[in-house]
């Protein structure tokens, strides 16, 4: 959390340095982007890091820096740095799938080191080590603004511009409605709620968690192919629409979930066809990616209230 | 923000997982399921944070501590403050495997379901096939683990006093205690003044790989009982699983050798080393510490004086039971001087249990020799200093309670003087303590 603030407090000041800050035109910042990678490339770390972190001060929205710049700490070894850089940059916008995959790497590979170690077991040391990424061609439109690239976009092919101030002004109102909402309803739980701009930290109550919340930690869980957390996620009693029993279901999810090598999944375009505070009607537009498959489809979802908040009682697709 | 939702909502979940009503629990630290309702209590976290920085004060090497604290971190929804002082950890201790152990779950937290340490979903995939050894490895990891979260938690010991000391002689200034059920050892030091001791540090111990008492050699079981460390033996003449080097013990003692117990070997010692600790039940009875627990215990241990008291579970007394406990024996200890002294020789002799026995008498032959010897005094006078009493734990079967008193005798009489050293058993079957075993 105090690192979000830092870092989110940090982001704003460039951003309101100016856009003279950033280089004149793309070119620039491509030729930049470029020499840091031939930097890495020919093994010269300090340098290609030192272009990376102004890029990333400059740049602040752009994944590959990141990416890159943790690369280039794990190939120095320091992979504490790495996480680090990594987790910056997801608090800097939430669509960096990408970083979200290198991480997920990283403490994957140093998990199974710090396991072997555990029960010592003999296992080659191997070095962890994620993908060099080029600039994306995403990441150079909008011109001189802030560049936000996402998995999203790029699947929807859709330009998303950086929403201005008085949409993330907007969207602080609706948080700080819902802290009222939370305060008064009593129940209180701690929620950090991260804008790429400013973090802000909302507090709601368990009470008032939105089913579109829990979808979108649903469609998380499922990303990072964490089975039993995406299981979670349904009611005792939900039934698969195809008739499929409950057992044999979890087991086609499992394996399905399991398979492919990564899995994005976004929500958009959410509409609640009805909330009664004890069920809720949910329709919403679900990109799938795989390294396999892409998919588009429209759901709706019926979600009841249960003891441990909104569960997933029946799902279908429109 | 997805990967902070997920976050947030998985720390949401681990978060709520302690519930801290009363105290922190075990089960609540140690199991990461989600379905327990919200309860937690940042101040009760703290404390905790402070008692292990208090522990950390006093005994800097304390890695269990630093271990825990990383726990708590997590607990308390920091992930990466939590890592860092395990890395930090691992930095000093690099063969400390639960460490390890902790920090795969932790990277692994926000990935996958971890109901207990090293269970999580994604530990199996990563590494895959574990052969029936490393999955016994980790569950001693887990058991390890759990203990010492229990310690931790442990709060009967607050306000109470161990049964097992009563009283300790200007001499001795510490005594072990060897809690089995709980593998932990306590140190207790004793104050200046010397009516009271207090505890100054625990340890996490192994112990025999079975459970209960010791009877016959090779039982691969821990004794219980009251003994002394009798030597020190350095590390270059022993074989490497030795660590550091070795306390031995004198099991089996007077009353193990009269109830036919055998076996010997009973040490305290270190740990082999490319290991920090031991999984709990591990040795063949002996009592196994950490190196570097035993290194900074080393100067604290005298062979001979050292008492080491083993139970399978130590009984914590209020401190008024304890002072009229401890009363009680000093009191029969003081009656026996004092009758002695006084020339009766069928009130001293009175003090002696009828099973009672020495090096070389049964109690017929003793009252036969200590009658004999009567004839020829004029006068006695007898001394104790330097009293200790050590309480054995008490037994389900048992209808008597035994106690060891260690004391300095000075003895003066008409035509007789010495200055020695002795141990006394004694019996309490209905309402009087007796003497059962008298030697040096």
């Amino acid at each position: 959390m105090l690192r979000s603030v830092i870092w989110g407090a940090a982001l704003f000041s460039v951003l309101s340095a100016g856009a003279h800050a950033l280089p004149a035109n793309n070119n620039e910042l491509v030729k930049t982007f470029t020499r840091a990678q031939q930097l890495g490339a020919e093994g010269k770390f300090d340098e290609a890091i030192s272009i990376y972190q102004g890029l990333i001060k400059s740049h602040p929205l752009l994944p590959e820096a990141y990416n890159n710049l943790a690369a280039l700490y794990l190939k120095q070894k320091n992979t504490r740095q790495a996480r680090f850089v990594l987790e910056q940059g997801l608090h800097a916008h939430k669509g960096y799938g990408v970083l979200y995959e290198s991480l997920t790497a990283i403490n994957v590979a140093m998990a199974r080191q710090a396991y072997s170690k555990a029960l010592q077991i003999d296992v080659k040391p191997a070095d962890i080590s994620i993908a060099t990424l080029s600039l994306e061609e995403e990441s150079l439109k909008g011109k001189n603004q802030p560049i936000v690239i996402s998995k999203e976009r790029a699947s929807d092919k859709k330009p998303v511009e950086v929403e201005p101030a008085k949409s993330n002004q907007a969207r602080e109102n609706e948080k700080e409605k819902e802290v009222i909402a939370a305060i008064t309803s009593g129940a209180i739980k701690r929620e950090a709620v991260t804008s790429p701009l400013k973090p802000v930290v909302v507090t709601s109550a368990k009470s008032v968690e939105s089913p579109e919340t829990v979808l979108q930690a649903w469609s998380t869980a499922w990303s990072a192919q964490a089975v039993d957390v995406y299981l979670s996620f349904y009611h005792e009693h939900y039934k698969p629409v195809n008739g499929m029993a409950r057992k044999n279901w979890e087991q086609s999810r499992r394996f399905r979930l399991k398979k492919p090598r990564w899995i994005q999944v976004s929500l958009s375009d959410f509409n609640v066809v009805k909330n009664t505070g004890k069920q809720a009607v949910i329709s919403f537009k679900q990109v799938y990616r795989s390294n396999s498959f892409h998919d588009v489809s429209d759901k709706q979802m019926v979600l009841i209230y249960t003891d441990d908040g909104w569960r997933i009682y029946r799902e279908k697709s429109l | 923000m997805m990967f902070l939702r997920i976050l947030t909502y998985l720390s949401f979940c681990l978060v709520s997982s302690v519930v801290i009503a009363e105290d922190l629990q075990l089960a609540k630290l140690t199991n990461y399921d989600s379905n327990h309702p919200a309860a937690f209590s940042a101040s009760k976290i703290s404390s905790v944070l402070n008692k292990l920085e208090k522990r950390l004060r006093i005994y800097p090497r304390d890695h269990e501590a630093e271990l825990l604290k990383s726990i708590l971190y997590f607990k308390s929804g920091k992930l990466e403050q939590a890592l860092a002082e395990l890395d930090t950890l691992i930095k000093k201790v690099p063969d400390f495997q639960l460490a390890y152990l902790l920090k795969g779950d932790l990277l692994l937290s926000k990935f996958g379901n971890t109901n207990n340490i090293g269970q999580s979903t994604i530990l199996s995939s990563i590494v895959p096939r574990l052969k029936e050894d490393k999955k016994q490895q980790l569950a001693f990891l887990r058991e390890e683990a759990q203990l010492r979260i229990k310690a931790l938690l442990d709060n009967k010991k607050r306000n109470t006093l161990p049964r097992q000391i009563l009283a300790l002689g200007e001499s001795v200034d510490k005594a072990l205690l060897i809690d089995k059920s709980a593998n932990r050892m306590y140190v207790f030091s004793r104050k200046e003044s010397g009516e009271l001791f207090e505890e100054v540090n625990d340890y996490y111990i192994t112990t025999g790989k079975l459970v209960g008492d010791k009877s016959v050699k090779g039982d691969l079981r821990t004794p219980e009982g009251v003994y002394f460390v009798t030597s020190w033996i350095s590390p270059d003449k022993l074989p490497d699983k030795y660590g550091v080097g070795a306390f031995p013990v004198n099991y089996p003692n007077e009353l193990d050798r009269r109830n036919g117990k055998t076996g010997y070997g009973i040490w305290l010692h270190g740990t082999d080393k490319g290991s920090y600790s031991r999984p709990p039940r591990d040795s063949e009875g002996c009592v196994v510490l950490t190196n570097i627990d035993l290194e900074s215990l080393k100067s604290e241990i005298k062979p001979g004086i050292t008492p080491v008291v083993i139970a399978n579970k130590v009984e914590w007394i209020d401190y008024a039971s304890w002072q009229k406990e401890r009363h009680e024996i000093i009191q029969a200890v003081e009656n026996w001087r004092m009758d002695w002294e006084s020339m009766n020789i069928n009130k001293y002799l009175s003090h002696y249990g009828k099973d009672f026995w020495s090096a070389s008498h049964n109690l017929k032959s003793w009252s036969a020799r200590k009658r004999y010897l009567a004839k020829s005094k004029t006068y006695q006078k007898v001394m104790f200093s330097d009293l200790s009493v050590l309480v054995y734990p008490k037994k389900e079967q048992d209808n008597q309670q035994i106690a060891v008193v260690r004391l300095q005798q000075d003895y003066r009489s008409n035509n007789f003087k010495s200055e020695i050293y002795k141990r006394l058993y004694l019996t309490k079957k209905d309402k009087d303590w007796k003497i059962l075993y008298e030697g040096r």
